[in-house]
C-alpha cells in the first residue's frame, strides 16, 4: 500500500511536470483545478482512509462511513470529470493525449487515495472513466479507440484488483475486531479475578482475624491427631509460637484427658472416632504446656466433614477461671449447707436445754417448800444428766462433721457412716411426719474415702427424699416415707446404697441433668443445684457412681462403691 | 391458792402442747403446783379430739411439732366455743412471726428455754 502510495505520487508528480511543459498556457490555467481536486483527494483520501481503519466500532459504522465516502467521490468526480470534457479543448492529438493521461492518472490517484472503501473506489472510476471512454469514442479515430478499450480494461482491472485489496483489508479490520472484542473480554474476565481474588484474600483476612481475635485455642489435626495449623490464641494459651505447636500430637503433648491418661493411642481412639460420632461433646483434660506448666481446659474435636480423612478441628478452652469459680461456689454451698445444718442443730439443743431449765427450777421450788422431796429432787437432777448427755452427743455428732477434708482417703464402714446421717436426719423427718425406714446389715462394709464427705452425700440424698415426699404429700396424706439401705454385692465386690422415697419421683427429662451443677427443681432460694453436684464427685473421688432411677412411687438413688477388703 | 376452775379429766383449765413429753411434764408439773389443773397433750391431733367438748380457759402450745404443727393446731382451736387463749412456746423467733402472719391472736409467746416464773406471770395475767 505505501509503496503503491508513493508510486502514485511519483506519477502524479510526473504529469503534473509533463502537464506543464507540454500544454499551452490556457490549457493549464483551465485544468488547474483538477489540480486542486487531485491534490485535495490526496490530503482527504488518507485523512479518511486512517479514521476508517482506526474505526474500532462495528461493520455498521465503516459500512456508513463506506457510504459517505462513496457519495462524496461519485459527485466529485462525474462533476469534476463531465465539466472537464464539456470545457477542456483540444486542438491537436497532443494535447488531447496529454489529457486522456492526465485524466487518466486522477483513477490511479483515487485508487491510491480511496482504497479502503471498496464502493468509493468503483464509484469513483465509474464516474472518472466512463465519460473518458466515451469521449475517446466519439473522436472516433483508430488510436482513440484502443484508448478507449485500454481504459475499460484497466478500469475493469482496476475494479478487480481493489476487489482483492479491500477483501484482505476488510479480513484484517475483522481479525482487528476480533482481537480488540478478545482482548476486551479477556481484560474484562482479568478484572473479574483480580476483584475475585481480592475479594477471596479479603475473606480469608476476615477469616484469620476471626480465629486469631477467639482467646480459645483451635487446632486443625490431620487423621492422627498431629496439629497442622493454629491460632494465635493457642500460641498466647500454649505460650509459644504457632509455628511451633504444629507437627505436635494434640492426645500426645498438649492436652490430657486426666493427669494419668496421656497415652495418644487410647486417646485419639477416643477423640478421634473414625465411624459414628463426628463431634465430641465438650470435655475437661489438662493441657500441656511445652514449658511444663498446664492448665485445666475443656476440649472440642469436630470433623469438618464426614470421612475417615478429613480434617478435625479442636478448640481448647481455658476454664482455669471458671474452675476456681466453681470450686468457690461449692465452698459457699458448703458453707450453706452448714448454716442449714446449725438451723437445725439450734433447734435441737434447745430442747434439752428447755428441760434442763424447767427442771432446775422445779426442783428448786420443791427445795424452797417447808418440807422439800428429796426424791423428787432427785429425779429431777437424773432428768437433767441424761438431758445433758443429749446435748453432748449432738455436739459430738456436730465436731465429727466439722472435720471436713482432712487427711488422705481411708477404710471406713459404710454402714456406719449410712446409720449416723439417718440418725442425724431423723428427729427432722419425725417432725415432718416422714417415716424413716433403715435396713442396714449388722457386718461392716468397707469402702474408701472421706467418711465426712460421704456422710453429706448421704444426708443430702435424704434431704432430698424429705423435700420430694413433703411436695407430693403437702397435708400430711399420702405415705410419707423415706427407705435407706446397704447391700453388699460381693460378686462384683461393691456396696450398694440405696435411698428410696415416696415423692413424685423425677421427671424423664431431668433425670439426665440432676448430677449437673446449678440443675435444681425445688423453687428459688430452697435449693442450690450444687448437691447432687457435689455427692456426684464425692461419689467418684471414692472410685464410685451414683445414679438415679425411678420406681414405682418414687425416685431411687443408689450409690455404688467398690468393696475395700481391711486387713483387721 | 384455790381451784379456779374444775379438776375433771376433760375439763382442764390449762392444756400444754408439746411433742416433747419431758418438756410438757416439767410445765404442767410447775402449774400444778400453782394449783392450776394442767394437763398433756403430745401432739396437735391427740388435743383437739380430746378438748372439743370442753375447751380449756388456755393452752400452752409448741410451734414445731410433726403432724399437725403449732400454727395449724391453733388455727383449728380458733374454731372452738369458748375460744381458748393461746401462748406459744417456741425456740424460733422465726416460727413466732410465722404465727403472726397466720394471723393467729395469741396471749403471749414464750421463747424456750423457758422461765418457769415468767410462764407464771403470763398465767396469773389470764386468770387474773
Amino acid at each position: 500500500m505505501t509503496r503503491f502510495n508513493w508510486l502514485s505520487r511519483l506519477l502524479l508528480a510526473a504529469l503534473f511536470a509533463t502537464t506543464l511543459v507540454t500544454l499551452k498556457a490556457a490549457t493549464v490555467a483551465t485544468i488547474a483545478p483538477w489540480f486542486a481536486v487531485i491534490i485535495i483527494l490526496s490530503v482527504v483520501g488518507p485523512l479518511l482512509n486512517k479514521r476508517i481503519s482506526e474505526e474500532q466500532g462495528s461493520r455498521d459504522t465503516l459500512a456508513r462511513w463506506e457510504k459517505a465516502c462513496a457519495a462524496f467521490s461519485t459527485v466529485v468526480y462525474l462533476v469534476w470529470t463531465s465539466a472537464a470534457y464539456v470545457y477542456i479543448p483540444a486542438d491537436d492529438d497532443l494535447s488531447e493525449l496529454t489529457i486522456l493521461v492526465f485524466l487518466f492518472a486522477l483513477n490511479i490517484a483515487a485508487f491510491s487515495t480511496l482504497l479502503p472503501s471498496r464502493p468509493t473506489m468503483v464509484a469513483s472510476l465509474l464516474a472518472l472513466n466512463a465519460p473518458l471512454a466515451l469521449r475517446l469514442v466519439l473522436i472516433g479515430k483508430p488510436l482513440y479507440l484502443v484508448l478507449a478499450g485500454a481504459i475499460v480494461v484497466a478500469t475493469v482491472s482496476l475494479i478487480r484488483a481493489s476487489g482483492a485489496a479491500y477483501r484482505r483489508l476488510v479480513d484484517n479490520m475483522d481479525l482487528s475486531f476480533e482481537k480488540s472484542a478478545l482482548a476486551e473480554r479477556l481484560s474484562h474476565s482479568n478484572d473479574l479475578i483480580r476483584a475475585a481474588n481480592t475479594d477471596l484474600a479479603g475473606r480469608e483476612a476476615h477469616l484469620t482475624a476471626v480465629m486469631n481475635a477467639v482467646s480459645d485455642a483451635i487446632f486443625t489435626l490431620d487423621r492422627r491427631g498431629i496439629v497442622v495449623s493454629a491460632n494465635r490464641g493457642a500460641s498466647r494459651l500454649y505460650g509459644c509460637t504457632s509455628e511451633s505447636l504444629a507437627g505436635r500430637s494434640l492426645f500426645a503433648d498438649l492436652v490430657a484427658i486426666s493427669p494419668d491418661a496421656r497415652s495418644p493411642s487410647v486417646s485419639a481412639s477416643v477423640l478421634l472416632p473414625e465411624n459414628g460420632m463426628d463431634s465430641l461433646i465438650p470435655r475437661d483434660v489438662v493441657a500441656h504446656r511445652p514449658d511444663g506448666s498446664s492448665f485445666e481446659a475443656d476440649l472440642t474435636v469436630n470433623k469438618l466433614r464426614p470421612g475417615a480423612d478429613a480434617v478435625r478441628v479442636a478448640v481448647v478452652r481455658d476454664i482455669t477461671k471458671q474452675k476456681d469459680m466453681q470450686r468457690q461456689l461449692l465452698q459457699t454451698a458448703k458453707l450453706a449447707t452448714l448454716g442449714q445444718m446449725a438451723a437445725d442443730v439450734a433447734h435441737e439443743l434447745n430442747q434439752p436445754l428447755n428441760v434442763i431449765r424447767m427442771a432446775i427450777e422445779n426442783a428448786l421450788i420443791i427445795g424452797e417448800s417447808p418440807e422439800p422431796d428429796a426424791e423428787l429432787v432427785r429425779s429431777k437432777l437424773h432428768l437433767v444428766i441424761g438431758q445433758i448427755d443429749r446435748v453432748a452427743e449432738i455436739i459430738r455428732h456436730l465436731r465429727v462433721f466439722s472435720r471436713m477434708d482432712r487427711g488422705d482417703a481411708v477404710a471406713f464402714d459404710a454402714v456406719q457412716v449410712v446409720r449416723q446421717a439417718v440418725d442425724l436426719v431423723r428427729s427432722q423427718f419425725g417432725l415432718d411426719g416422714i417415716v424413716l425406714e433403715d435396713r442396714l446389715p449388722r457386718a461392716a462394709l468397707s469402702v474408701e474415702g472421706h467418711p465426712n464427705r460421704f456422710e453429706q452425700v448421704l444426708i443430702n440424698l435424704l434431704r432430698n427424699a424429705r423435700d420430694a415426699v413433703i411436695d407430693r404429700h403437702p397435708a400430711m396424706s399420702g405415705v410419707r416415707r423415706v427407705r435407706v439401705s446397704v447391700e453388699s454385692v460381693s460378686a462384683a465386690k461393691q456396696v450398694h446404697i440405696l435411698v428410696s422415697d415416696t415423692g413424685s419421683g423425677i421427671a424423664p427429662d431431668d433425670i439426665e441433668r440432676i448430677f449437673d451443677p446449678f440443675f435444681t427443681t425445688k423453687e428459688a432460694g430452697r435449693g442450690t443445684g450444687l448437691g447432687l453436684s457435689i455427692a456426684q464427685s464425692i461419689v467418684s473421688t471414692m472410685g464410685g457412681r451414683i445414679s438415679a432411677t425411678n420406681d414405682g412411687d418414687g425416685a431411687v438413688f443408689r450409690i455404688v462403691l467398690p468393696h475395700v477388703e481391711t486387713v483387721s | 391458792m384455790t381451784d379456779p376452775a374444775s379438776n375433771s379429766r376433760t375439763g382442764s383449765t390449762i392444756v400444754v402442747i408439746d411433742d416433747d413429753p419431758l418438756q410438757a411434764g416439767e410445765i404442767c408439773e410447775f402449774l400444778n403446783r400453782l394449783g392450776y389443773d394442767c394437763r398433756v397433750e403430745t401432739s396437735g391431733f391427740a388435743a383437739l379430739r380430746h378438748i372439743t367438748e370442753n375447751p380449756p380457759a388456755l393452752v400452752l402450745l409448741d410451734i414445731r411439732m410433726p403432724g399437725l404443727n403449732g400454727i395449724e393446731t391453733a388455727r383449728r382451736l380458733a374454731h372452738l366455743k369458748p375460744r381458748p387463749s393461746i401462748i406459744l412456746m417456741s425456740g424460733h423467733a422465726d416460727m413466732v412471726a410465722e404465727a403472726h402472719r397466720a394471723g393467729i391472736n395469741v396471749h403471749g409467746v414464750l421463747e424456750k428455754p423457758i422461765p418457769l416464773r415468767l410462764l407464771a406471770s403470763f398465767v396469773r395475767r389470764k386468770f387474773g
